[in-house]
């Protein structure tokens, strides 16, 4: 029973081990330990400057507007004033369309972008030479609710688009240089790595926060993540998300604008048949024609005067000297 | 020493069995954070004030049965509270933030015969009638068409929106169809209804008289009504006799201090800018009848309203409407 008992050497030894241990697992877990989730992404941050999908520019081809109000005929139209499609994609692209799907509602209402406008695009695309024509976006409602309620999904299934319902996965934290909000946050990565051409899609609205959403407020639908917080800074985020993505090409659909109650509308009571398709390398000069068909000027819009001064573009569409044509229904 | 030796053994063999059991542990720890993915929740935790917890609402709201036989729901209720409601109708959540928003419940019906055929219904609870009236009136349809079982509802080719007690509904249709916008009218009455039923404060707008009143021609004005700096949230309707228009006007300022101190407010407002006490026998409510440049105001104070009527109109009508009006507090007053 002596064999027991241990010496008070011993004991003091044991007692010390025991707690040095028990010391050692407390300061390793509050080194591990990470408070705040933000933190915890499947990637590290990457620390970007910008994502170039453009196309090297050519002198007089930086904007067209077409008007007529069949979809279809408008944006074949407007591309082929710019060039071509063939002048934006090249054989074995691999091209991303950024439309707007962010509501689950229906294509009547222009709360989101027309299925018949992103079925010619693809056509277009394919008719180009590219490999395979994606189209993404994250809504502001259930993804795949969206895109089946939008008929963007039908349309896409139609011309062979592939529509990738953003996941989880598809996120990487992205740091913007230069940004102040674009800074450790998840951004819809994945769709824009597997690609080398992008297209911003996009209509006319009235919104009750950043007075119009147009072609540099569609590329919202890229943050994943908390995004409403950044309705406080709308401007400055809308700035550096066009800082963020220089796409190959934008389309700005305003055959029907959408006047008021923005920007989900709801009827066709807040639209104002406008017929008037806008293609263009330069998404702020785009912008800025939509704004006057908004009744708008550049200067009430801050995020086109703030991404002019930035060199993302010119307010100044005129002096791009727009491509004009008319295309009778 | 061999019993010693045993015992020491025992005693490392379960260490070790701790030990991995907390290197599995720290594994599975590790594994299991680096699968998070809540971006950025802390910053919107401090950025959002305090959660505003969803209300309660009958279930029934937003039943099975909505739309009648021919219909079934296409997807279950979603509930938004303030802190969630950019989710669902992103910008525009604002107007309805800054009108004391409470939550909103959604669902689809979808026609049985075509699944193409669908309408969106939007419950808001806006916790009191002038916030519903408030989000109603400033998003009007212009091609709208009033509904004529509603006090406040109109319906456009393919949408129905409704105030009705604190609660706001929109009714948004896949298609431009009669027989959508039937069945959608028929979960409108039915919501309504319901609404009816859920207890709510007096409406400023219940004590307009119905007599004279052109339809439909409920408004709110925000702020600085007639110019006056600081007369805010003014409900106003149109009255017309003898095809000459009559505005009037009522404030719910929430106490009898703050209606005396607008009808003070404007009464001074009126003098400053030129205008002229005019002198008129009616023996209800104290009251204040100005004159300036060809309009004449005539208003009063009951109990926590502020009232009155305005126009270019003979100032027989304008006495009309006015008297009308009065009738219509004191008789609610009275009620009391």
């Amino acid at each position: 029973m002596t064999n027991d008992k241990i010496s008070r050497r011993d004991f003091f030894i044991r007692c010390t081990k025991a707690g040095l241990s028990t010391a050692a697992a407390a300061v390793l877990a509050g080194i591990l330990y990470e408070s705040d989730p933000a933190k915890i992404s499947p990637q590290s941050s990457n620390i970007v400057e910008a994502m170039n999908f453009s196309v090297l520019p050519v002198a007089g081809k930086a904007i067209s507007i077409v008007t007529g109000s069949n979809r279809q005929s408008t944006v074949t139209k407007a591309v082929e004033l710019l060039g071509g499609m063939q002048r934006f994609i090249k054989p074995g692209d691999n091209v991303l369309l950024k439309p707007n799907v962010g509501f689950s509602l229906p294509p009547r209402v222009c709360a989101t972008s027309h299925p018949e406008l992103i079925e010619q695009i693809t056509k277009l695309c394919y008719q180009a030479g590219a490999k395979k024509v994606y189209i993404t976006d994250n809504p502001i409602n259930d993804p795949k609710s969206c895109f089946e309620l939008t008929q963007i999904a039908s349309a896409a299934k139609k011309c062979g688009a592939e529509i990738i319902l953003p996941r989880q996965d598809h996120f990487k934290q992205v740091t913007l240089k230069g940004a102040e909000l674009i800074k450790n946050w998840p951004i819809l990565y994945e769709p824009l790595k597997n690609v080398n051409k992008v297209i911003g899609i996009a209509g006319v609205k009235d919104h009750r926060r950043s007075i119009a959403s147009m072609l540099m407020k569609n590329w919202y639908g890229l943050l994943g993540g908390n995004r409403s917080i950044f309705h406080q800074d709308i401007d400055k985020i809308i700035v550096e998300l066009a800082m963020l993505i220089k796409p190959t090409l934008v389309i700005l659909d305003a055959t029907q604008v959408m006047v008021s109650n923005g920007p989900t509308g709801g009827s066709e009571s807040d639209l104002k048949q406008t017929d008037t398709m806008i293609a263009s390398c330069d998404q702020v000069a785009a912008d800025s024609f939509g704004a006057t068909l908004l009744g708008l000027k550049s200067n009430d819009l801050p995020y086109l005067v703030k991404a002019e001064k930035l060199g993302l573009g010119t307010t100044d569409y005129q002096s791009l000297k727009p491509l004009r044509a008319e295309v009778k229904a | 020493m061999p019993y010693k030796s045993s015992k020491n053994q025992s005693h490392t063999i379960i260490s070790y069995a701790i030990v991995l059991a907390l290197v599995v542990i720290f594994i599975a720890i590790l594994i299991k954070q680096k699968h998070y993915y809540v971006p950025n929740a802390s910053i919107a935790e401090k950025t959002f004030a305090a959660n505003r917890s969803v209300t309660s609402q009958p279930p029934s709201w937003l039943s099975e049965q909505l739309f009648g036989q021919d219909f079934k729901p296409a997807n279950d209720v979603e509930n938004y509270n303030s802190e969630k409601l950019y989710e669902k109708i992103d910008g525009k959540a604002d107007l309805y933030l800054q009108n004391g928003f409470v939550s909103l419940q959604c669902r689809r019906y979808s026609s049985k015969s075509s699944e193409q055929n669908w309408a969106e219904v939007y419950v808001y609870d806006m916790a009191r009638t002038k916030n519903a009236f408030a989000v109603y009136s400033s998003q009007k349809r212009t091609d709208r068409k009033s509904l004529d079982w509603a006090q406040f509802g109109y319906k456009t080719t393919d949408s129905i929106y409704i105030a009705a007690g604190n609660f706001y509904f929109e009714i948004i249709l896949s298609a431009d169809s009669n027989g959508l916008l039937q069945a959608a009218e028929v979960g409108a009455k039915q919501l309504a209804a319901l609404a009816s039923k859920v207890p709510s404060e007096p409406f400023a707008i219940g004590f307009f008289p119905q007599d004279n009143l052109v339809a439909d021609s409920y408004r709110l004005i925000g702020k600085d009504a007639f110019g006056c700096e600081g007369m805010d949230n003014i409900f106003t309707a149109t009255y017309r006799i003898d095809s000459n228009d009559i505005t009037a006007y009522v404030a719910d300022m929430n106490d009898a201090n703050s209606a005396q101190a607008l009808f003070d407010k404007y009464h001074k407002f009126l003098i400053d800018n030129g205008g002229k006490d005019w002198s008129v026998n009616i023996e209800m409510f104290d009251f204040r009848t100005v004159e300036l440049f060809g309009t004449i105001d005539m208003f009063f104070k009951a109990g926590n309203f502020f009232v009155g009527v305005r126009g270019s109109a003979p100032s027989k009508d304008l006495d009309i409407i006015f008297r009308e009006l009065m009738m219509s507090f004191k008789q609610k007053n009275d009620k009391r």
